[in-house]
């Protein structure tokens, strides 16, 4: 039975022309392409985030330089206050206090006026919210249906595909290209604004010499 | 015996081959497939966005908290100096340091302009710029309206100074003077005036709707009155006021002229559908061929049709006629998918023609249209959907990017007004002080109010009061004074660094925006193919399939009347 069955089968399979033993070119090409553009966007994004994660180091660098500025001309406002309060100037650390609180109280009106306002217009733009569906799941939900609804993967669809694939590679390369060059501009603006605003409190510190009377 | 089973064999080969496209289930590679799958979904490659656009954010924000801050410590150092610096004249200190900023934020041309000028600038500035700001707010509302009303008015230039000539005021269409021209007559000019503007001659609207073209106009020129007006005042001023108008200016214009260029890209697209899908119905058997090659990659200027030329004029618009162009492409394959649910009957709709058209130039789908002529069939399922959530990513894109180019021209506008309000308090501070100023030089004589230090005025006692005007006391014209220097850090300086932050900080956004459309296009380009692999291996004749369809054609039965 089992010599019989092998020969009927095996010659079944040897004369149908339908039946194919080996894999199918269209296939095997579409999965080379499709690995490689996978390995590709790996490969890119393992650079994305190398990149990403260094422009975030650099800003964070900036950010505690910034900080670190910041406190040591706090400490020579403290400095300045602490020698003012021992030796009888309460009078001018009362008015630099208040005036500095005025200051404090006036950003915080202006801000409750700018929340303010913008919560009547989220408030308003919300209860007019234009209608906005997304298809995404719809789409493809319509994709599973379509593989469904054919009979069989055929050989066009995937060469079809292959083809499909190899093309729109290049619109989407150009897509990350624009996404550095970007980076490159804020990280540029970025140290140019950071030096003008030290500079600027720079200016307002008094003279090393000097450092109990701070000077405008 | 022999007879008998080599034609049972010649019928199953038959029946075999019936079932056109079988091939041999191969358990290995199915399982690989399945494995790949779900290894790629494990990788949530979206998922490194939402991690950066967080890390966007709670950078942006802690620069920002940063910048502020160094800002606020500033002041405090300003502030304790003012307030500490031993014997000299309160009021000559405050105004040198007012004076010095305020000569920072508008330095007049004029060589013998004083800080009276430039408060005399400043109120009149304040006063134009009301009118401006309305004519400005008017325009862009009666623009919006018109678009809803008919969108030939699309093709709207821009209200700028260069198009001022093609906007001309039309007339009123309501003749008061039994002298004025008839209602026909002012019609008519009212129609060459806007058919002037728009460069066609096509489009004659109702009276009403000429009407709000005539406000529309009114008010453009109106918003360019105002600018003309305020330009030159803005410009004398010099400083900060003039560079943060001007960059104001430069970004509003540019938005501006962008937008109507697309807008006028976006009618020459959708004209140029209509005529390619008009050719083709017009076309000779000689030259379908031709109507319906409408690939545009690849050709020359001269080869181009009017439809590869009007996506060409878009691609040069940035992200502007990205959106123009992604949204295009959403509708018109919505309409395909539509024809393929069977909606539409293809044949019927001419919508189908159309998009046709479109996909087969906008799209790799090159061939759709040639391939529909001959075959009737439409564009496969897939690459259809492909086609979709791309362009859907790159609308996503395109629309955040503008959105991006209309946060630009807010930011630099409240840049420009943080300058202005710094100079509206810093000479509100000088009023507030303006009553200590002395009546006659300090010189040695400095136990009077207008030569005190802050000290002796905050004591108030033992100084000679030569105040004109004596309304309060000295301190409290001291704290006025010094809350108004402070109030224009820690409101109008803080809000210029927090704006100045949000442009400088701009790109980082607009890198994040277009790495999300890039994988985002490269998650949908990878899904299908993936599923179509896994769904190509899972398939395949299995064993015992094979065994149920020789047992169903009864060769098993005969094996084993064999063996018996």
């Amino acid at each position: 039975m089992n010599y019989f069955n092998r020969t009927a089968i095996s010659a079944c399979l040897a004369l149908s022309p339908a039946i194919s033993l080996a894999a199918d070119p269209a296939v095997d090409e579409l999965a080379r392409l499709t690995g490689a553009v996978i390995a590709n966007i790996s490969a890119q994004l393992s650079e994305h985030q190398r990149e990403t994660n260094a422009a975030n180091q650099r800003r964070a660098q900036l950010i505690a330089s910034v900080v670190r500025q910041t406190a040591e001309s706090q400490q020579i406002i403290d400095n300045d206050l602490l020698v003012l309060k021992n030796t009888g100037g309460a009078e001018i650390v009362k008015i630099f206090t208040a005036v500095r609180e005025y200051g404090d109280q006036a950003a915080l009106a202006s801000a409750q006026l700018d929340a303010a306002q913008a919560k009547t217009l989220a408030d308003t733009t919300s209860a007019i919210k234009p209608l906005s569906l997304s298809t995404d799941k719809l789409d493809s939900a319509a994709k599973g249906l379509g593989q469904l609804g054919a009979p069989k993967t055929s050989k066009e669809r995937l060469a079809f595909l292959r083809g499909y694939l190899h093309d729109t590679r290049e619109q989407i390369k150009a897509l990350e290209d624009g996404a550095k060059k970007e980076a490159a501009k804020g990280d540029a603006a970025l140290a140019n604004v950071a030096k003008v605003t030290v500079e600027s409190a720079d200016k307002a510190k008094p003279a090393e010499k000097d450092s109990t009377t701070a000077k405008p | 015996m022999r007879n008998f089973i080599l034609i049972t064999t010649f019928l199953a080969t038959f029946a075999l081959a019936g079932c056109g496209g079988m091939r041999l289930y191969d358990k290995q590679a199915d399982q690989l497939a399945t494995s790949i799958r779900a290894d790629y979904d494990a990788g949530k490659i979206m998922e490194v966005i939402a991690a950066e656009r967080s890390n966007v954010e709670a950078l942006e924000k802690k620069e920002i908290d940063a910048f502020v801050k160094t800002t606020l410590v500033e002041r405090d150092l300003v502030l304790l100096g003012l307030t500490s610096d031993g014997d000299e004249p309160f009021i000559k200190l405050f105004n040198e340091a007012t004076e010095k900023r305020l000569l920072t934020l508008s330095k007049p041309k004029s060589a013998t302009a004083t800080i009276a000028d430039i408060r005399n600038n400043l109120l009149k500035l304040r006063e134009m710029r009301r009118n401006l700001n309305d004519a400005i707010e008017d325009e862009a509302r009666i623009r919006e309206q018109l678009d809803r009303i008919d969108s030939r008015f699309n093709k709207l230039p821009a209200c700028t100074e260069a198009n001022r000539a093609r906007l001309a005021l039309p007339p009123v269409l309501d003749p008061k003077s039994p002298y004025a021209p008839s209602i026909d007559s002012l019609r008519s000019e009212a129609v060459i005036s806007l058919s002037s503007a728009l460069g066609s001659s096509t489009f004659a609207p109702s009276n009403e709707v000429l009407d709000v073209y005539r406000q529309y106009i009114d008010r453009c020129r109106s918003a360019l009155d105002s600018t003309r007006a305020t330009q030159p005042l803005m410009v004398s001023m010099g400083g900060l006021v003039q560079s943060t108008y001007e960059k104001l200016n430069d970004v509003t214009a540019q938005l501006k002229t962008d937008k109507a260029a697309a807008a006028i890209a976006k009618t020459d697209l959708k004209k140029a559908i209509d005529d390619e899908a008009s050719r083709l119905k017009t076309a000779s058997d000689a030259t379908k061929e031709a109507a319906t090659d409408l690939t545009c990659a690849g050709k020359k200027p001269e080869e181009q049709n009017d439809l590869c030329k009007a996506l060409d004029k878009l691609s040069k618009l940035g992200d502007l006629g990205k959106k123009v162009v992604s949204e295009e492409k959403v509708d018109r394959i919505n309409t395909l998918l539509s024809a393929l649910s069977g909606q539409y009957d293809p044949g019927k709709n001419e919508e189908v023609e159309k998009s046709l058209a479109f996909v087969s130039a906008a799209t790799r789908l090159n061939d759709a249209l040639k391939e529909y002529q001959v075959t009737k069939n439409l564009p496969a399922l897939e690459p259809l959907i492909i086609e979709k959530q791309i362009a859907t990513a790159q609308l996503a894109q395109a629309k955040q990017v503008t959105d991006l180019q209309v946060a630009r021209v807010g930011y630099r506008r409240e840049m420009h007004e943080a300058v202005l309000e710094e100079a509206y308090i810093l000479f509100k501070g000088r009023g507030q002080v303006a009553n200590l100023t002395p009546t006659t030089p300090c010189g040695s004589v400095t136990a009077s109010v207008g030569c005190g230090s802050v000290g002796m005025l905050l004591i108030g006692t033992g100084l000679k009061d030569d105040r004109a005007s004596k309304r309060e006391p000295p301190a409290r014209s001291v704290y006025r004074g010094l809350g108004a220097l402070s109030e224009s850090y820690s409101v109008a300086r803080v809000r210029y660094i927090t704006a100045e932050m949000r442009l400088v900080l701009l790109p980082y956004r607009e890198s994040l925006i277009q790495s999300e459309a890039s994988l985002a296009a490269w998650n949908s380009l990878i899904d299908t193919p993936l599923k179509q692999i896994k769904t190509w291996h899972a398939d395949g004749l299995k064993p015992d399939e094979i065994a149920q369809f020789l047992q169903a054609f009864g060769l098993l039965g005969i094996a084993d009347r064999i063996k018996k």
